[in-house]
């Protein structure tokens, strides 16, 4: 009663703004913009200014303000050759290849989640494998079959098999670039796509059929609506990535000369043109703030998503009656040869003296558990008689955990700002910020964070030299993946849940933590195993973050390739999936998790 | 985390909120940075000529020496240098290039001092146009190892070590020598597509042999003159040096990621037509390993390449100068060239800049006509020539 009148005491405008504040939503949206800000938008304030600021070559003084950056890339006279073209390119890139994942993506989905497909966990682990491999493996391999004479040093596959060289608009360009693109990032769609049908009330559809909808119109009207979310954070995801992916472009455009703006930026990074690529990277980061504004006004239009409502329901299977067996075989065949193919080539090589020939007398252990020849690989040791083997397995568990751990549970909390406050200015401001870090050059971003954290300041300590700052960097990279599979998944979750939750007096904590953490369970597990592979393989964000201490198998990997030492970089990739392989059991035992099966499953 | 990162981080911690206070804005921590620079520079006495024996009773109290290395073979190094000093501990970073030019710089300006010892080379004249101009590197050259260098290597801004060079590799399976004497020979027709290298835009390396064919331009319109008998023509370009290059784009070479690439391309046995390539020379050392049939041209007018020069620097600051000192001295091969720290870089495809130390089987550096490695020049003119290459590719 006294608490009663002393609310009644204050002055409305008070009594609101103490509501204001004590909304745990206001605090933790707060609390996000507090650390977006900082954490990404003050490094991409920091590359802006730098587009803006003289190039201190040929004795100009340099410290000077100029808009002679940005004239130069996109009014100069080079601009059609180092910005138009390359942006064409990368934007039919971005596009085609999220249409592709879209479709095998969502087909493998539709196919594991709503049939009655039998080899279901095979075809999961099928789906993933080509996401754990780096890019190259992909495009490596593709060059491997279609290679033909413009590059020298023999053929492909394709070539011993029909005599026929492929002409070169199908060995290299844009064809195997947005092919081998679409093999290594459909997993994106594929996981997205599963946890949302797995969550889409089968009874809606059956209402549907019952009223007389045929299945291709129940498809279109009832099934991919409810899907929208998924698809537009999944579209985002596979369009971003393609934008930024430059090994795969290097690779397999560079011998008909087809640049993309990734490979420009790369250009200009590695000649040290950092004004102009930074203006590059501005307009990356344009590009896609752009798309994301307009799925925030497309997804804003609609009302609710709601298919998690806390009722359960009979979920009914497509019967593939006697389709089953052509497309059971067609699939896993396909899938096989794409997912694991590469990587049985790649394990033989491990084994294989010279990493072009293939037989049996070539066969060797030295790469695995060699002692040191000097008449191999300079006297390089097998890898797992390399000292630095196991303090790098130790650290990239370390880091790949924790960081993939805690961006998994943030996305979920930005991915609720975002679906509670979807027209409010903070959750779009949240969504927009925490989508931009990938698309910022690692080598920028960890420069700038070199410089944030190398001296204590804005009451953060000095970060510099420490594991955390690896963390906190690759936990940020990371923010785009998990706030959108939080926020796609969120959009699905009903408000009445909650509120009901809350009528019974249940504060937010306990909300949040009983009602919406269990129901995101599989999306919990699905962003930290993606979360997982990407921060393992990561190097090119903290090459220059870590010390001699604290080196990753990426970091090993690195120098073995640099040397040359191609069988024994493979090796180290097959330990890096392994390790990837154990994680994903594990994690799906402890958190009793089947992709197989409906949410909570 | 260990211990050796403990150790220092504290260090780091208490120099950086130091300057935290008393510097506000980023100018007046650099004025703070060089001041301070000039004391340690009295100190650190970089002219003085202290034997290996004095250097590591300082070293010893030092205890370890930080070193930023472009190359993984610091690892053997780090081995050899440890083995022979015992109690110095040498930590390693691996970097490229532009790492290492942003690290330092970043640190350096956050007046952080990890790195000693730096080991780069000036692609694009990066090193010396951001970090030398800055103050931020310094040369340290003991007289006893100066006076072994080539004279080509006297007037360097670090200590100039091995040097490795972008050469012309053909296969010598189905060619023989003569059939390339000449830069221009890569403008016939016969080589049409045929032409394989690390892409000049992405490479810096590649980027810096056509800046010095541009700088050299004279040198290249000689070279035409003698291969056509006639004066060069200039189509539409500045000189000779613009003119190879647009000619050479011309005849459409096809570019590829790395150099690994490019001898595969060369050397791999049974072709009927092998391309000819450019990349760098020290890719030779995998040419017989990977058993391919190739080998870079030492003869081919105006000059064989540019040098492509690594250098030795002691980071401004450095903390362990004493250990710094004598990690150089062990790299650059000691006084009488027979130091095991430069065993790692002594192998076919790089040449020491010492006139005492030779790779078998290949010519001695004192053969080689090498244009020199100018990174100055190159800082200021490699975006034009860039530009040119993207303009005409």
């Amino acid at each position: 009663m006294i608490q009663i009148s002393r609310y009644h005491s204050r002055s409305r405008l008070l009594n609101k703004l103490i509501r204001i504040f004590t909304n745990p939503v206001h605090v933790i949206s707060a609390l996000a913009l507090i650390f977006l800000v900082y954490m990404v938008a003050f490094p991409i304030g920091q590359i802006l200014l730098e587009t803006f600021q003289e190039d201190g070559r040929g004795g100009a003084a340099s410290g000077g303000l100029t808009a002679a950056n940005w004239v130069n890339v996109l009014s100069g006279s080079i601009s059609q050759p180092l910005f138009y073209k390359p942006l064409f390119h990368s934007l039919s890139i971005g596009l085609t290849v999220s249409i592709l994942s879209f479709l095998l993506g969502g087909g493998l989905a539709w196919l594991v989640m709503r049939t009655d497909f039998r080899y279901k966990k095979s075809m999961t682990m099928l789906a993933i494998l080509p996401y754990m491999l780096p890019s190259w493996v992909m495009a490596f391999a593709w060059m491997s079959v279609f290679k033909n004479d413009r590059i020298g040093g023999g053929q492909g596959l394709f070539y011993s098999v029909f005599q026929i060289s492929p002409p070169d608009r199908l060995a290299y360009g844009f064809l195997p670039i947005v092919l081998t693109m679409t093999l290594n990032y459909f997993t994106f769609f594929f996981l997205l796509l599963s946890v949302a049908l797995g969550a889409v009330n089968a009874s809606l559809e059956e209402s549907a059929r019952i009223l007389g909808a045929s299945s291709a119109r129940t498809i279109r009207k009832i099934t991919l609506p409810l899907l929208i979310p998924a698809i537009s954070s999944g579209f985002i995801l596979t369009f971003s990535k393609a934008l930024g992916s430059f090994s795969v472009p290097a690779f397999l455009g560079l011998p008909t000369k087809y640049y993309t703006i990734a490979t420009m930026l790369h250009s200009s990074i590695q000649n040290r043109m950092i004004q102009e690529a930074y203006v590059l990277c501005i307009v990356l980061l344009m590009v896609c703030a752009l798309l994301i504004f307009f799925n925030q006004k497309a997804i804003g239009k609609r009302r609710s998503f709601a298919t998690i409502t806390g009722k359960d329901s009979r979920k009914h299977l497509y019967s593939l009656k006697k389709w089953h067996r052509p497309i059971t075989w067609t699939v896993l065949g396909f899938m096989g040869a794409v997912s694991a193919l590469p990587l049985i080539v790649l394990t033989l090589q491990t084994f294989m003296m010279s990493n072009s020939q293939f037989s049996l007398d070539q066969f060797t252990l030295h790469f695995w558990i060699g002692e040191s020849n000097p008449a191999i690989a300079s006297g390089e040791v097998g890898v797992l008689k390399n000292d630095a083997l196991f303090s790098a397995i130790g650290n990239s568990l370390k880091i790949a955990f924790i960081a993939a751990s805690i961006a998994a549970l943030m996305g979920l909390l930005f991915g609720y700002i975002v679906s509670k406050r979807r027209n409010r200015l903070d959750g779009r401001a949240i969504e927009q910020l925490s989508y931009l870090p990938y698309l910022i050059p690692g080598i920028a971003f960890s420069a700038i964070y070199l410089s944030m954290f190398a001296t204590p300041s804005w009451f953060m300590p000095s970060l510099y030299g420490t594991i955390t700052l690896i963390i906190l960097i690759c936990v940020v990279n990371e923010l785009p993946i998990a706030t959108r599979s939080g926020a796609s998944t969120m959009h699905q979750i009903g408000g009445e849940l909650e509120e009901a939750a809350y009528v019974q007096g249940a504060n937010w904590g306990r909300r949040f933590t009983r009602i919406m953490l269990p129901l995101s369970k599989k999306t919990l597990f699905t962003m930290f195993l993606l979360l997982f592979i990407s921060v393992i393989k990561e190097l090119d964000l903290i090459i220059l973050l870590i010390t001699p201490e604290n080196g990753t198998l990426p970091t090993l990997m690195f120098k073995y390739a640099e040397s040359g030492f191609q069988q024994y970089a493979n090796a180290l990739m097959l330990i890096i999936v392994g390790i990837i392989l154990i994680t994903y059991f594990i994690a799906s035992k402890i958190g009793k998790i089947d992709f197989t099966k409906g949410i909570g499953g | 985390m260990n211990k050796t990162l403990r150790k220092w981080i504290p260090a780091g911690l208490a120099l950086s909120s130091l300057l935290a206070v008393t510097a506000c804005s980023n100018d007046s921590t650099n004025e703070a940075n060089a001041e301070e620079g000039s004391s340690w520079l009295e100190e650190a006495n970089l002219d003085a000529n202290e034997t290996p024996d004095e250097l590591y009773e300082l070293a010893k109290e030092e205890g370890k020496v930080v070193v930023y290395s472009q190359s993984s073979r610091i690892k053997d190094v780090k081995a050899s240098f440890e083995k022979e000093y015992p109690g110095i501990q040498v930590d390693a970073f691996d970097l490229g290039t532009i790492e290492i030019v942003e690290k330092v710089a970043r640190e350096q300006e956050a007046g952080l001092n990890t790195a000693d010892v730096v080991f780069v080379k000036d692609g694009g004249g990066v090193v010396s146009g951001e970090l030398l101009s800055e103050g931020m590197l310094h040369k340290y050259a003991p007289d006893d190892i100066v006076e072994k260098l080539d004279e080509t290597f006297l007037d360097e801004p670090g200590l100039p070590f091995y040097f490795s060079t972008r050469a012309i590799f053909m296969n010598n399976e189905v060619y023989d020598e003569s059939t390339i004497t000449n830069w221009w020979d890569l403008t016939d027709e016969e080589w049409k597509s045929k032409i394989v290298m690390d892409d000049p835009l992405l490479s810096s390396d590649t980027l810096d042999l056509f800046t010095t064919i541009v700088q050299n331009a004279d040198d290249m319109e000689a070279a035409y003159e003698e291969k056509f008998g006639n004066a060069i023509e200039l189509d539409g370009t500045d000189n000779a040096g613009y003119e190879f290059i647009k000619q050479l784009l011309a005849n459409d070479p096809v570019f590829v990621s790395s150099g690994d690439d490019v001898v595969e391309a060369v050397g791999t046995p049974g072709q009927e037509k092998p391309p000819v390539g450019i990349t760098t020379s020290s890719k030779s050392r995998h040419i017989e390993e990977q058993g391919y049939t190739a080998e870079f041209l030492y003869d081919v007018e105006p000059k064989m390449s540019v040098a492509g020069t690594s250098y030795l620097y002691m980071a401004n600051n450095a903390e362990h100068t004493a250990a710094a000192k004598l990690l150089i001295r062990w790299m650059a091969g000691e006084a009488d060239g027979q130091g095991e720290g430069f065993r790692p870089y002594n192998v076919p495809g790089s040449w020491s800049t010492r006139t005492d130390v030779s790779v078998e089987g290949q010519r001695p550096s004192s053969d080689l006509s090498l244009w020199p490695y100018d990174g100055e020049y190159l800082y200021d003119h490699s975006n034009d020539v860039r530009n040119f290459i993207l303009a005409n590719q």
